[in-house]
């Protein structure tokens, strides 16, 4: 125990006399040797009245020794009795078993039944009534010098109710009279100065207490009371070691008895004692799973005080599964094979953690990451390493995808530009489109686009070479998705089924159509494979023609069977593959063109933005419309569903953060100053542009975080975002000159221990 | 004719009758009424309670008894339920010496009483929320082991996470 708590034990009754009492308790005071001793109404008048009449109290005991019935001595009770006052003196864990035992023993010695609605005691009143319940006797009745207060116990003692509780703890004090001596004088003072707490105002014992003990062989009570003792200090020495001759049970009973004839302060003190004592080490002691569930409703920068307090505690945070499920809990990473794949970085431990290898856990270090990154991006006055490339003169970047190697962009003239991440170097320019590019995805190597010119392209990132041309559509591809295959359910033995088999290319075009391809996965074509360019009658890729919007299809999305498109003429549609690819529903309730859309296929509801200034959420199985989310001004023109939040970007130069469960809206975010054009969300951050502006919203507090370039002239065309990066593309007007667009890469993930 | 009770036993043989509605705050207690006596109970059932003694037994079915009608949210959004506290009743049903808490936190688990498991394992962590681990130590009279330079490398490390 260190010396901060130790100050708060301390009190008289704990000193260095005690601890040697202690010692010899543990030692060999006790060893089993079954002897009877008993304590009377007798001795007690004895012992209020005169020291000398000890002697006559020893006689009585030896009297009467054989007559007692038996009862094992229960040694551990009494040693725990000792631990409790001596706490201060004692180590952690012994403080945790004595309160183990004085429960222990009160177990035993209960024995009425209580109906809980009847029990309203706190725990150590309880404790103390029950073992003085077990003593008192008939015989207790009896004594006529009883006081009225003790009477009231004793008479009750079989049937305990709530409204006797307080006059037994009220008796307890009472009994004291103003010239009882506070324990703290014990020491200096003589014992015939010193009038102790007159044991006739404690409850009167009886015939119960009459039990065979086990005494040591080499100290009898005759020993003990050999000498007489000349000191307070004595005198309480020997009424300790005395006490050791009483079982665990009427120990406990004693005990009651000295705190009832406590003055009010004295009992204060002990119950600061004991409640202390009491204290445990919760997050060793108790299950591990439970010890988890403890820390997982705690914030990162307490978890981490946690690790300060001692080594066990270093350990218990120092748990990769804890961290694990930290970073999930505070969405740093939700995609359990993301945190697999982040924990294998070589280079996480050295990057990021200041002590060596092999002292925390790499989850832990991959939290701290994490957080640092997510800090640094909301610290207005940090800034993040950035990159400016120019080289797309005045075009509109489109639509733009990127990762940690490469950024893609698809500009209104007909390029597809590839840049380094890192560097920002242009790296491939993909030619091919007649007209410009407006709609552009890739998923490994494999580059789709579509285009003003009618046709679907698909590229090889590598080569930097185009692969097939798909041709059908008869207008401009204005949006595509790609759909993965997915577990979209479980078939009657339990199997997963999953769909599709192969990954599908989905279009949507001003033709009012969508096609359905096969996905070409570029990797597997041969080193000589020419460019496919077939008609649509010869096109083996091409998989289904969904037919039935009247106006242009604006915006699509897709996920197992499921295809949800928006278009001009008002409607969302559900498209179902499974069964040919046949409209399920048309969702009519707009009373404008819809321009984006989101899927959520595990909920089974979709969502919609358009012109006429709402959000719908549709339930996608049934048609239903579920929910019409109001609260734009104006066109709703981007929609995006992000770890269960959904977030909307409008004309009127707001974003809404939606529950997409219910529609609910979270919160508002203001500041544009005109249309946003582009926005992304990672459930932490959402970044968005306007003219002139690219801001950061910290989703979880709902608010303004900082402006991530302030040197922004013109529109933002395109922003992306992962963990580390922003990646941006913007207008810059010149004074004389035409406008330039460039990519602006932000990067936020400088390593924070400096490689030597 | 009154319904037959559910008759808990602790560790310490006290016995505790109550209405089987209360005892089936318990799932541990439901599942084994359920299982023993499928056409539901027509006398009064004992079920032993080995791991609780008789004082936390009671202080648990005090718990049980308080909610007996209350209706738990069977939550499987983690999320939702982190960020709620715990209940007033609770709070002052739990402030207790930390043996007392720690013995019903076991009961709970043991007796598969989530929503008492939950509120004490909340309590826990409310102790531990914003303290230093000068007064953590205090708080659970816990030892400093490490060393000085221990200490000061784990600060270093931790660092980051301060004045925020």
């Amino acid at each position: 125990m260190n010396n901060d708590s130790s100050n708060e034990f301390n009190y008289p009754l704990c000193e260095e006399e005690a601890k040697f009492e202690y010692k010899l308790i543990n030692g060999k005071l006790f060893n089993n040797v079954p002897r009877k001793i008993t304590s009377t109404k007798e001795q007690q008048q004895t012992i209020q009245g005169n020291i000398e009449t000890r002697q006559r109290r020893k006689r009585n005991i030896k009297e009467e020794e054989e007559e007692e019935e038996e009862e094992l001595y229960e040694q551990e009770s009494l040693i725990s009795c000792d631990d409790m006052t001596l706490s201060d003196t004692d180590n952690q864990s012994q403080v945790s078993s004595s309160a183990h035992d004085i429960n222990g023993y009160s177990q035993r010695s209960s024995s009425i039944n209580h109906p809980p609605s009847k029990k309203r005691l706190t725990n150590q009143n309880s404790e103390f009534i029950g073992s003085f319940e077990v003593v008192d006797s008939p015989e207790s009745l009896s004594t006529s010098t009883t006081n009225s207060s003790m009477s009231i116990i004793i008479t009750n003692n079989s049937n305990i109710t709530s409204q006797q509780i307080p006059n037994r703890i009220r008796s307890a004090n009472t009994m004291n009279s103003p010239s009882h001596t506070p324990v703290s004088d014990i020491e200096e003072d003589i014992i015939q100065q010193l009038p102790l707490p007159s044991p006739s105002a404690s409850p009167v014992q009886s015939d119960a207490e009459k039990e065979i003990t086990t005494i040591p062989k080499h100290i009898s009570i005759s020993n003990i009371l050999k000498s007489t003792p000349s000191t307070q200090s004595e005198l309480v020495n020997m009424v300790f070691q005395l006490s050791k001759f009483l079982n665990s049970r009427n120990q406990n009973h004693l005990i009651f008895k000295l705190l009832q004839s406590t003055n009010r302060s004295s009992l204060s003190t002990f119950n600061g004692l004991i409640y202390n004592s009491l204290k445990r080490d919760l997050l060793t002691d108790l299950p591990f799973e439970i010890t988890m569930k403890i820390l997982m409703y705690l914030d990162y920068q307490t978890l981490l005080s946690l690790s300060k307090v001692c080594k066990k505690w270093f350990q218990i945070i120092n748990n990769p599964d804890l961290w694990i499920r930290l970073i999930k809990r505070d969405s740093l990473i939700t995609a359990h094979s993301e945190i697999k794949q982040c924990l294998m970085d070589p280079n996480l431990i050295s990057e990021w953690c200041t002590l060596p290898q092999g002292h925390i856990n790499t989850a832990q270090i991959l939290y701290k990451k994490r957080t640092i990154i997510v800090n640094r991006w909301m610290n207005p006055n940090y800034t993040p390493k950035r990159i400016s490339v120019n080289g797309h003169l005045n075009k509109v970047v489109t639509c733009l995808q990127h990762d940690d190697e490469k950024i893609v962009t698809g500009v209104d003239d007909k390029y597809i530009l590839i840049y380094s991440t890192k560097t920002g170097e242009l790296m491939k320019v993909l030619e091919g489109h007649e007209g410009g590019v407006w709609a552009l995805k890739y998923s490994g190597n494999t580059l789709v686009s579509g285009s003003t010119d009618r046709s679907v392209r698909i590229w090889n990132m590598k080569t930097g070479k185009c692969t097939h041309i798909f041709k059908g559509h008869t207008s401009t591809i204005r949006c595509l998705d790609i759909i993965h295959p997915a577990i979209i359910g479980k078939d009657s033995n339990g199997e997963d089924i999953i769909f599709p088999e192969f990954p599908l290319l989905i279009t949507g075009s001003r033709d009012h159509n969508i096609h359905v391809w096969k996905l070409p996965n570029v990797d597997n074509l041969p080193e000589n494979h020419e460019i496919f360019d077939e008609s649509e009658h010869n096109n083996p890729y091409l998989i289904a023609i969904l037919q039935g919007h009247t106006q242009s299809v604006r915006a699509i999305s897709g996920y197992g069977n499921i295809i949800i498109s928006g278009s001009y003429d008002s409607t969302v549609r559900v498209w179902d593959l499974l069964d040919s690819g046949n409209c399920k529903h048309i969702l009519r309730g707009h009373q404008d063109r819809v321009y984006s859309t989101a899927l959520d296929f595990n909920r089974k509801l979709c969502y919609s933005g358009s012109m006429d200034s709402n959000i719908n959420i549709w339930n996608f199985e049934t048609g239903e419309l579920i929910h019409v989310s109001e609260g734009h001004s104006s066109l709703v023109g981007l929609l995006n569903l992000v770890d269960d939040l959904l977030v909307s970007a409008a004309a009127d130069s707001t974003l809404g953060v939606w529950n997409p469960a219910n529609g609910e809206l979270i919160s508002k975010l203001k500041g544009h100053g005109a249309a946003i054009t582009c926005f992304e969300h990672d459930g932490l951050r959402v970044v968005s542009g306007s003219e002139k502006m690219l801001k950061l919203w910290d989703i979880r507090k709902g608010e303004f975080a900082r402006d991530l370039l302030n040197d922004v002239t013109g529109g933002i065309w395109q922003v992306r975002i992962d963990y580390k990066r922003c990646v941006a593309a913007v207008q810059r007007t010149r004074q004389d000159e035409d406008d330039e667009t460039y990519i602006e890469i932000l990067d936020f993930s400088e390593p924070l221990v400096r490689m030597q | 004719m009154m319904s037959p009770k559910v008759i808990i036993v602790s560790s310490d043989s006290e016995k505790f009758p109550v209405e089987q509605k209360i005892a089936e705050k318990s799932i541990l207690i439901k599942n084994m009424i359920n299982d023993l006596n499928p056409d539901g109970l027509t006398e009064d059932f004992e079920i032993p309670t080995p791991n609780v003694r008789a004082n936390v037994l009671s202080k648990v079915l005090e718990w049980c008894e308080h909610h007996k009608n209350t209706v738990f949210q069977d939550d499987e959004d983690e999320d939702a339920k982190k960020s709620v506290p715990v209940e007033e009743w609770d709070r002052n049903f739990l402030k207790v010496d930390q043996e007392m808490l720690y013995e019903i936190i076991l009961a709970a688990n043991y007796l598969n009483i989530k929503p008492l498991l939950d509120s004490g394992c909340k309590m826990v962590a409310e102790m531990i929320k914003s303290k230093s681990p000068e007064e953590l130590r205090k708080t659970f009279n816990i030892v400093n082991d490490f060393s000085p330079e221990e200490e000061a490398a784990i600060r270093k490390e931790n660092e980051w996470a301060e004045d925020r």
